[in-house]
C-alpha cells in the first residue's frame, strides 16, 4: 500500500512538474494529516540563534525557519492546500522527540545535527547546513587552535556532538592532563568563559559566532581554530514516512539549485559577518540534486 | 504515536557506563550531602532552641536563607558568583584549582540547603521532645551540650525518623539540581542519552526506576535503622552508656 | 542550708514572685502550699537557677546563686529535684536513667554507677525493674525511678514539685512512702504538695504561698491547727474536704 502510494506521489511529481497538485486520497501519512488539518507545525527553539529562536516581537525567526518555509511553500503545492496554516510551537530540546512522535509538530527546524543513533528513532531531511567544531576564546588568552589548549580547562554544551569531539580529544596522549567542563547551556558556557574558569569553549562554529556577538565582552571574545569535525543540520521528521521526506528534500534542492539559499545565508549571517564556508557551500552545490 | 523503542539501548554501550556513572555521581553526591548536612541541621537545630540569644538568630537567619532560595538559584550563587566576590587568590582557586569544582560546589550546595530543611525538622523534634526532660537533666547539673547530647537529641531525633526520612530522599531528589551547574548525574545523565539516540523514553525510564530503587532501599534502611532503635532501646541508650 | 532573701521574678509584666524570704535549714522537710498559679513552681525552679529571678538573691549551701563566680551546673548537682510528671528521659532504662547524671556529671565509672543505682532502686522497691523503659513503667513507679535518679546524684537537698499530683490515687501512696523514709533518713527536702497527711507526719515546717507571696511560714502543726490568715484558712477548708 505504501509502495503503491509513493509511487502515485512519485508518478505525480514527474507528471506534473509540481504545477498540477495530487489529489488528496493519495496523500499518505504526514502529508494526508497536514492536508486534513490545514496546518503543519514546526517545532523551534526559544533561542538557537540565528537558526531558530523567537525575536523581540516574539516571533520565531531564524535561518532554519525560512528553509522550512519554503519547504511548507512545497507542501502546498503538493497537496493542494494554498491556504495552508504554519503554526510555530517553541520546543525544548527534550521534549522534541515526544511532540514528533505523537503528532504534535510535523517538522523539527532548529540546529539538530544528523546522527546516526538519532536516525534509529526519526528521520532526517537532506543536510541544509554544515557546522564545524570550534572555539571561543578569550582574544587576550593565546589560544590560537587546539594544541593551544593542551593541559588548559575546555568547556562544552552537554549532549552535544561536540562534547563527543573533545571528550575524546582530550583522551589522546598529547591532549593528557586537559581537563573538560560540561555546561547545561550556551548562557552557562560563556559565563564560565568570561570569568576565566574555562580557557575555551567549544560548540559548532556558527552557533559560537552569534554567541560572540550576544556576548556583552563581545570585542574580548574571538572564534578560533579549524574545524575539528563536521556537522550537518537537517529537518527532524517522523520515520518511515518516505513520501513526506521525499516532499522536503525536493523543497530543498530546489532551494538550492534555484540559489534561494544564498538570499536566505545572507538574511541571516550577513549581519554577523560570517562568510559561508566551503564546506557550506559544497553543501549546497551537491544537494542541489537535478530534477 | 510513532515511537520507536529501542531498549536495547539501555545496555549498550557508551550509554550503559553513563548511567552507571551517573548512579555512582547521585549516589556520592547525595551521600556526602547527608553527611554533612546531617552534624550541621543538628547545630543549627540545637542553636535554634538553645539558651544563647546570638545562637538563636543565628541559626534562625541560617534557616530561612538557606530554605527559601530556591535551591537551581543557590546552585548558580555557589557556582558562578561566590568565586567573583572572594578575594581574587581565594576565586583563582575555587575556579582553577578545586579538584572537580561542580562536583565540590554543588556538594557544598546541596548540603546546606538540605541543612536547613534538616534543622528546621530536627528542630521540631526538639520541640515535641519537651521542656520537661531537659529541665530535669539540667537539673540534675548535665551541661547544656550534655543536656542536649545524651537526652534531647537522642529524643528528638527517634521522633523524626519518619520526616528524616523523606529529608534523605529529598536529597537524592534534589542532588538533580547540580545538573544546572553541569555535574553529570543520574538525570544529566538520561538527558545526555536523550540528546544522543533521541530514545528519551527509554532514558528516562532508566533513571526513574534507579531513583525509585535508591529510595526502596532508603526505605529499607529507614526500616531496619528503627527496628534497632526499638530492639536496642534507643540511639540515645547507646550513647548514654559508651 | 537554703536562704532566700527577697526575691522577684516578672515574667515579662506579670509579676510571679514578690518579696519573697524564707530559709531551710539542714534535716528540714518544709511543705510549700497554696492556691494553683501562686508561684510554687517558680519559686523551687529559682532554688536550682533552672528560672531566673530578676531581684534578690538565693544562697544554697553559701554559695549564691546570682554571682558569676558560681558555676550553676555544679550548684544543681548537689540539689536533686523531682517534676510532677516525672520528666524521666524516654530513651533510656531505669538504670541508664539513673546513671546518666552521675556518670556524665560526676564522672564516676559505669560499674560504681550501676552498682549504687540498683541499690537506689532495691531502696524505692524497684529491684526488679532496673531493665525496663519509662514506658513500661506505671506512674507510681516512674516517679520512683526518678526520686532514685535524683538521690544517685547524693544531693543536699531534694526539691519536689508536685511529685504525687499526676498520679493516680492508688499509686499516691507508694510514692508517699519513699519520701516519707528518706525524710526519716534526714534529708533536707522542699516539697510542694496538696498532701496534708504527708506534712502532717514528716514536714517541719509550712509555707503557703500566695499570689507569688509567701504568706505564711509556720511550724507544722500551728498551721494546721491555727492558720494566720483567711486566705490559708480558706485553702485549708478546701483541700480537707478531699
Ligand atoms: N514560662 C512562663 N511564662 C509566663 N508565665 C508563666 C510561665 N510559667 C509560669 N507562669 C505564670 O507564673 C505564675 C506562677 O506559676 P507557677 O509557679 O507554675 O504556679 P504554681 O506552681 O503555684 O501553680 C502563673 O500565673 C503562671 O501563669
Ligand atoms: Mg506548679
Amino acid at each position: 500500500m505504501r509502495i503503491i502510494g509513493l509511487l502515485i506521489v512519485v508518478t505525480c511529481f514527474s507528471a506534473g512538474q509540481f504545477a498540477r497538485p495530487c489529489l488528496a486520497e493519495d496523500l499518505t501519512g504526514t502529508l494526508k494529516k497536514i492536508k486534513d488539518t490545514g496546518t503543519v507545525t514546526l517545532g523551534t527553539r526559544e533561542s538557537s540563534k540565528p537558526f531558530s529562536y523567537l525575536d523581540q516581537d516574539n516571533q520565531t525567526v531564524g535561518f532554519s525557519v525560512d528553509v522550512c518555509r519554503k519547504v511548507v511553500d512545497k507542501i502546498k503545492i503538493v497537496t493542494a492546500s494554498p491556504g495552508l496554516k504554519i503554526k510555530y510551537l517553541t520546543t525544548a530540546p527534550s521534549a522534541r522527540i515526544p511532540l514528533l512522535a505523537n503528532g504534535t509538530i510535523d517538522m523539527e527546524c532548529s540546529t539538530t545535527s544528523m546522527s546516526l543513533s538519532r536516525m534509529r528513532q526519526v528521520g532526517f531531511s537532506s543536510p541544509f547546513f554544515v557546522v564545524g567544531a570550534r572555539i571561543l576564546t578569550k582574544t587576550d588568552s593565546g589560544v590560537k587552535d587546539w594544541e593551544d589548549l593542551k593541559g588548559k580547562v575546555i568547556g562544552v554544551p552537554q549532549g552535544t556532538n561536540g562534547e563527543k569531539t573533545v571528550k575524546s580529544l582530550v583522551e589522546t596522549p598529547p591532549f593528557k592532563g586537559t581537563e573538560v567542563i560540561t555546561f547545561p547551556d550556551h548562557a552557562a558556557g560563556v559565563l564560565a568563559l568570561e570569568t576565566d574558569r574555562i580557557d575555551g569553549y567549544v560548540t559548532d562554529d556558527v552557533v559560537l559566532l552569534s554567541l560572540r556577538d550576544d556576548a556583552r565582552s563581545k570585542n574580548q571574545l574571538a572564534v578560533v581554530g579549524r574545524p575539528l569535525t563536521f556537522e550537518t543540520y537537517a529537518i527532524v521528521i517522523r520515520r518511515d514516512d518516505p513520501d513526506f521526506k521525499l516532499v522536503v528534500d525536493t523543497a530543498l534542492a530546489e532551494l538550492y539549485r534555484s540559489g534561494e539559499i544564498h538570499d536566505i545565508y545572507k538574511k541571516w549571517f550577513g549581519p554577523l559577518d560570517v562568510p559561508m564556508s566551503e564546506a557550506n557551500s559544497y553543501v549546497y552545490k551537491i544537494g542541489g540534486i537535478v530534477q | 504515536m510513532n515511537y520507536h523503542w529501542h531498549w536495547s539501548i539501555l545496555v549498550e554501550q557508551p550509554y550503559l557506563s553513563w548511567l552507571a556513572h551517573g548512579l555512582a555521581v547521585t549516589l556520592t553526591l547525595s551521600g556526602l550531602a547527608w553527611l554533612i548536612a546531617l552534624p550541621l541541621g543538628t547545630l543549627i537545630a540545637v542553636l535554634r532552641t538553645g539558651p544563647w540569644k546570638i545562637g538563636r538568630v543565628i541559626g534562625a537567619c541560617y534557616v530561612r536563607v538557606f530554605r527559601n532560595v530556591p535551591l537551581i538559584v543557590q546552585m548558580f550563587l555557589w557556582f558562578f558568583v561566590f568565586p567573583e566576590v572572594v578575594p581574587k587568590t581565594f576565586g583563582f582557586f575555587l575556579k582553577r584549582q578545586l579538584p572537580f569544582p561542580e562536583f565540590t560546589m554543588g556538594l557544598l550546595c546541596l548540603s546546606f540547603y538540605s541543612a536547613s530543611r534538616l534543622a528546621e525538622t530536627i528542630r521540631s523534634g526538639l520541640e515535641t521532645a519537651g521542656s520537661g526532660p531537659k529541665n530535669a537533666a539540667l537539673a540534675s547539673g548535665l551541661s547544656y551540650v550534655k543536656t542536649y547530647r545524651f537526652v534531647l537529641l537522642p529524643m528528638a531525633f527517634r521522633l523524626v525518623i519518619p520526616p528524616l526520612t523523606s529529608e534523605f530522599l529529598a536529597i537524592f531528589k534534589n542532588s538533580s539540581v547540580a545538573l544546572a551547574i553541569g555535574v553529570l548525574e543520574i538525570t544529566a545523565e538520561s538527558h545526555q542519552i536523550e540528546s544522543f539516540t533521541f530514545q528519551g523514553f527509554e532514558a528516562f525510564t532508566a533513571a526513574t526506576v534507579l531513583y525509585a530503587l535508591i529510595s526502596l532501599m532508603c526505605l529499607i534502611l529507614a526500616g531496619l535503622f528503627k527496628r534497632y532503635l526499638s530492639n536496642a532501646g534507643g540511639l540515645g541508650a547507646e550513647v548514654a552508656i559508651k | 542550708m537554703i536562704m532566700i532573701e527577697a526575691v522577684d521574678k516578672w515574667y515579662g509584666q506579670l509579676q510571679v514572685l514578690s518579696e519573697c524570704s524564707a530559709s531551710i535549714d539542714q534535716g528540714e522537710v518544709v511543705v510549700v502550699c497554696g492556691p494553683s498559679g501562686s508561684g510554687k513552681s517558680t519559686l523551687i525552679k529559682c532554688i536550682n537557677g533552672l528560672e531566673e529571678f530578676q531581684k534578690g538573691q538565693i544562697t544554697v549551701d553559701r554559695e549564691p546563686i546570682k554571682s558569676a563566680s558560681t558555676n550553676i551546673y555544679k550548684l544543681r548537682s548537689k540539689v536533686g529535684m523531682v517534676f510532677q510528671n516525672f520528666e524521666l528521659y524516654p530513651h533510656l532504662t531505669s538504670i541508664e536513667n539513673i546513671t546518666l547524671a552521675p556518670m556524665k556529671v560526676l564522672k564516676r565509672s559505669r560499674e560504681e554507677c550501676v552498682q549504687r543505682a540498683r541499690k537506689l532502686l532495691q531502696q524505692v522497691g524497684l529491684s526488679a525493674h532496673g531493665e525496663k523503659y519509662p514506658s513500661q513503667l506505671s506512674g507510681g513507679q516512674q516517679q520512683r525511678v526518678a526520686i532514685a535518679r535524683s538521690l544517685a546524684m547524693d544531693p543536699i537537698v531534694m526539691l519536689f514539685d508536685e511529685p504525687t499530683s499526676a498520679l493516680d490515687p492508688e499509686m499516691i501512696n507508694e510514692v508517699l512512702d519513699v519520701m516519707v523514709d528518706l525524710a526519716k533518713s534526714g534529708m533536707t527536702m522542699v516539697v510542694v504538695t496538696h498532701e496534708m497527711g504527708f506534712a502532717q507526719r514528716v514536714g517541719s515546717r509550712v509555707i503557703f504561698m500566695d499570689a507569688g507571696k509567701i504568706v505564711e511560714d509556720r511550724k507544722c502543726p500551728d498551721f494546721f491547727s491555727n492558720p494566720n490568715s483567711d486566705r490559708a484558712k480558706a485553702f485549708l477548708s478546701k483541700i480537707v474536704k478531699h
